[in-house]
């Protein structure tokens, strides 16, 4: 089971590699609004903060970051 | 006198450098944010011994981001946290053959006080950033160093992300003569995480992550009546978040997945996805829900089992029993040139019948919370 | 077969490098953002050709500086064009409603004029000589960089004279 899920991820990882368009810099416009931006502010380490402490998982924030001090 | 469980972690992503990160930002930016959080009592039934209270902490967050020159910026964050609540010591089966809880009694307010500093050094195409992050309260201890690069590709259509980071823990558990407590331990994380961030086209973002980390030192619950773990552990996790967005809609779509798996036998799943709609040309309203899945670790029990020798691991910790939550969450946000403000609204429930693998019996810990959020952000 | 094989990577490099130092500028027509008339670039003055967006944040450094740049030098020989690649018009108009803009101000939502001075990213003006040739091209903008087009506006003012 989880080598079939790791192996799928790869896949759409790589599907996604091959579906990629050349954006012009002009026509970034889109991509610079706030709202398709990949982590919003202090939101992450807020949330990061309260379930990393609340569950058994950590990490997933696509950052380092020092470790997490919940036992 | 008890302690409650604090938020010990320190902000794992204080200093997330967005994807991108690697140009100088052009403006100063301060943030602000107040949060509230409450968890719901314990049903009466489910309790024991002790209070039926469970946490409620404020949390008052500070960031500060500034260029510094030609090629560097600064980053300041601070938190600030008070707690108060009762936390299960243990839960062991109750008359009626269900698992019940013996709580903490209620507790005087804790505080916790995070400070991290990052600088970063910005090239054409590269920045690298050493972070360095201290957190204190009463009993609790913790340092971490981290250093971190991203380099942009293809102009700048990729971009690669790499960090290591190293900490350092130190728990002294209040009243631990009294309790028959340890009464000083450490603890050494140390991770690694790569990331890669790609546009897809002029409408979307994907962006993959994976980090690894290792645990080694004390990992028990100093707190509970019987709390055995590993002094190891190993955990890694995957991730993945899209971001698109919708021309006719003005809106745009936030997926994000998280797989996670360590050597105590815990694997999760985590989604969330945001709907993040546009009102005219300052309002943002973003309703959002979270769905988590885990399954239980190899030495949990659904109730202490004093006999046993205390070297055997063993751990009534809900936090590791097999169980599902959902969190059902709304934000709105007002933006101008200089300033945006926002409000948000969580709600968090879980169950063992949400999980995919979930635990024989439902732990009686397993909580609920309500959570609200103000915040303010200012450019100059 | 090699031959022909060169022949493409130098109109290749030539395409790629359509608006460097030293080349004509592309000649070009657009409407101004309010629509009430067009403008077709021309040669006599000294020109700074400015290409921004209202989600450019190193755009929003430049502005002021920019419009320092027209209101010092005055009209009579020198020239501020602004072109704003805007997919959406009516963010350049929010944005320039802070500014007092003495400059014209033309439209590219389609981003042609942008492909034709093959922009290695946003912002990047050219300062354009009398005669229609690219004199310095400038990539991104960080306070202090007016230093250097000032000196080269001058420069090209001052052999004119």
């Amino acid at each position: 089971m989880k080598v079939k899920l790791v192996t799928s991820l790869c896949v759409v990882c790589l599907l996604s590699l091959a579906a990629c368009e050349t954006v012009q810099p002009w026509e970034r416009g889109t991509l610079a609004k706030p709202e398709m931006q990949l982590s919003e502010g202090l939101d992450s380490p807020l949330y990061h903060q309260v379930y990393d402490s609340k569950e058994a998982s950590s990490g997933g924030s696509g950052a380092a970051g020092a470790g997490c001090g919940c036992n | 006198m008890a302690k409650p469980n604090p938020f010990l972690a320190l902000s794992t992503a204080a200093m997330a450098l967005p994807a991108f990160a690697a140009p100088q930002p052009v403006e100063t930016i301060v943030a602000i944010k107040a949060t509230t959080y409450q968890e719901e009592d314990v049903p009466q039934r489910d309790v024991l011994a002790g209070s039926d209270e469970r946490y409620k902490i404020d949390i008052a967050q500070f960031r500060l981001l500034t260029p510094v020159g030609e090629k560097w910026s600064l980053g300041v964050d601070v938190a600030y946290e008070t707690m108060s609540g009762a936390s299960p010591w243990g839960t062991i089966m109750g008359a009626d053959g269900e698992a019940s809880l013996i709580m903490s009694g209620a507790t005087i307010r804790d505080k916790r006080t995070e400070v991290s500093l990052t600088a970063t050094h910005h090239g054409e195409s590269r920045s690298i950033s050493v972070d360095l992050a201290s957190s204190d309260e009463d009993d609790y201890e913790a340092r971490a160093v981290s250093i971190s690069g991203e380099w942009e590709m293809n102009n700048k259509l990729s971009t690669l992300s790499l960090g290591v980071s190293y900490s350092s823990d130190d728990i002294e558990p209040t009243d631990a003569l009294r309790f028959g407590r340890v009464q000083r331990e450490e603890k050494i994380s140390r991770s690694l995480s790569a990331g890669w961030a790609q546009v897809l086209n002029k409408n979307s973002v994907v962006h993959v992550g994976l980090d690894v980390t290792d645990h080694d030192g004390y990992l028990s619950d100093p707190y509970k009546l019987r709390d055995v773990r590993p002094d190891e552990k190993l955990e890694w996790a995957l991730s993945l978040k899209y971001r698109r967005y919708f021309d006719n809609q003005n809106a745009a779509l936030h997926l994000d997945y998280r797989y996670y798996n360590d050597d105590w036998g815990i694997n999760s799943h985590t989604f969330h996805t945001g709907w993040h709609q546009n009102f005219g040309d300052n309002v943002r309203v973003v309703p959002n829900v979270r769905y988590y899945s885990q399954n239980e670790a190899d030495f949990y029990r659904g109730t202490d089992d004093f006999g046993l020798a205390t070297t055997i691991n063993q751990s009534s910790d809900f936090r590791l029993s097999g169980y599902g939550a959902y969190t059902l969450g709304v934000k709105l946000i007002y933006s101008a040139l200089q300033w945006d403000v926002s409000l948000s609204i969580d709600r968090y429930i879980s169950d063992k019948s949400y999980g995919h693998d979930a635990s024989d019996q439902s732990h009686p810990a397993l909580l609920s919370f309500n959570m609200t959020s103000f915040g303010l952000n200012f450019r100059f | 077969m090699r031959t022909i094989v060169v022949l493409i990577m130098l109109l290749i490099s030539a395409l790629s490098h359509a608006a460097a130092e030293g080349d004509t500028a592309p000649p070009f027509t657009l409407p101004n953002l309010d629509k009430s008339a067009t403008y077709s670039l021309a040669t006599g003055k000294v020109i700074y050709l400015d290409f921004w967006a209202s989600w450019c944040a190193p755009c929003r450094v430049s502005f002021p500086e920019v419009i320092a740049l027209q209101n010092d030098l005055g009209s009579d020989r020198f020239e501020v064009i602004a072109v704003t690649v805007d997919e959406n018009p009516a963010a350049a108009r929010r944005f320039l409603r802070h500014y007092d803009v003495p400059y014209q101000i033309l439209s590219d939502p389609d981003g042609v004029v942008a492909e034709q001075y093959a922009l290695p990213g946003m912002p990047t003006s050219f300062v354009i000589d009398q005669e229609g040739s690219v004199s310095l091209r400038h990539s991104g903008f960080k306070s202090g960089d007016m230093t250097s087009i000032r000196r080269r506006i001058h420069q090209l003012l001052e052999t004119a004279l």
